[in-house]
């Protein structure tokens, strides 16, 4: 797997948010999404942070969307998971999964 | 929410932010701002706007902006990323452990201060040259009674004329005596100043290498006066 195409654990959490917030996955939403589901209380940067770097990799693209009086009339930046993206989260899982096999009962892992 | 009543954190924000973000950025702070506001109170969501106002991932962010997309090639520029990188976890570790960060920088501060104490009052007393050529080469012989325990016995006239005969090792050799008998006040231009006065022998400015301050040296033992020392 070449470096770039690895994913950090904030970068995992924060695609799979993505993923979950469907075409509702705008920054807010996204790091309300960790911290509520994933349990990760990030800060406004540090979500965007995250956010530019994962649209770097080309695992997420974004587009602008339509203001809200909420926001104070500002515009939104909403993101959705790329091709790349999925493979990346995929292979993480599965990463994850083998090494996790035969270790659910593992006494250090208790 | 009325942007001209974004709270004051969010309008700090809104400058540190990098221009790509800081619309979309600050929409989301404000309507975190108002959720957190109906939910906790205006105290908790002001709290949590400052906390988003001091986060040091602004800088991050700004760089991960600025390096464009060279972020995922060449090495040499890679390697100084990790070196900033390493430097960024001590800032943000500090960050996290603010009794800790302030109690290390005060113990390395007052250490340092401790340390340039010292280091003053041992350059100026040991290590800064006297005041005088060659200064390295002057050295002060003194009598001492080893069976007494005494130190700085007096020397007589004798004594010194035969020292300076029998050395070979000095190029002079100058007696000064200090007793406090003569210590006095002299007046320069009005200002009064006390001084010590010494006994001294009539080639002491020579082996010292300086002439007088001010007036003549004699021939003989001479009393020291304002006039001459």
């Amino acid at each position: 797997m070449r470096r770039h195409a690895q994913l950090g654990e904030l970068e995992h959490l924060t695609l799979l948010a993505v993923v979950r917030l469907g075409s509702d996955a705008y920054g807010a939403n996204v790091r309300r999404e960790l911290e509520e589901t994933a349990g990760r209380s990030v800060s406004i940067a540090t979500a965007y942070v995250t956010l530019v770097r994962l649209e770097k990799k080309r695992f997420l693209a974004s587009r602008e969307a339509a203001p809200a009086p909420v926001r104070g009339g500002k515009a939104k930046r909403c993101y959705r998971i790329t091709h790349s993206g999925a493979r990346a989260v995929r292979m993480a899982r599965d990463a994850t999964a083998r090494l996790w096999e035969g270790f659910e009962g593992h006494p250090d892992l208790q | 929410m009325n942007i001209e009543k974004t709270p004051l954190p969010l309008r700090v924000l809104a400058l540190l932010l990098p221009d790509q973000l800081r619309e979309v950025a600050i929409g989301d702070a404000l309507e975190e701002y108002a959720r957190r506001e109906q939910k906790y109170g205006r105290m908790r969501a002001l709290v949590w706007s400052w906390r988003q106002t001091f986060s040091l991932d602004l800088f991050r962010l700004r760089r991960e902006l600025s390096s464009g997309h060279e972020y995922l090639s060449l090495p040499k520029r890679r390697k100084i990323l990790i070196d900033r990188t390493t430097l960024w976890q001590f800032v943000r570790r500090l960050q996290q452990r603010p009794l800790f960060s302030v109690t290390v920088i005060a113990i390395l501060a007052l250490g340092i201060g401790a340390t340039t104490a010292v280091f003053s009052v041992v350059n100026g007393l040991l290590l800064s040259p006297l005041p005088f050529p060659e200064a390295d080469r002057l050295v002060r012989i003194s009598k001492n009674d080893m069976h007494r325990g005494w130190s700085h016995y007096p020397v007589l006239d004798r004594e010194l004329d035969v020292w300076r005969e029998s050395s070979a090792s000095f190029t002079g050799i100058a007696a000064l005596r200090y007793t406090g008998a003569y210590d006095g006040t002299v007046t320069v231009d009005g200002s009064h100043r006390t001084v010590k006065i010494l006994d001294v022998t009539t080639n002491y400015f020579d082996v010292l290498g300086v002439p007088a301050f001010l007036g003549p040296t004699r021939d003989t033992w001479m009393m020291g006066s304002p006039s001459s020392s």
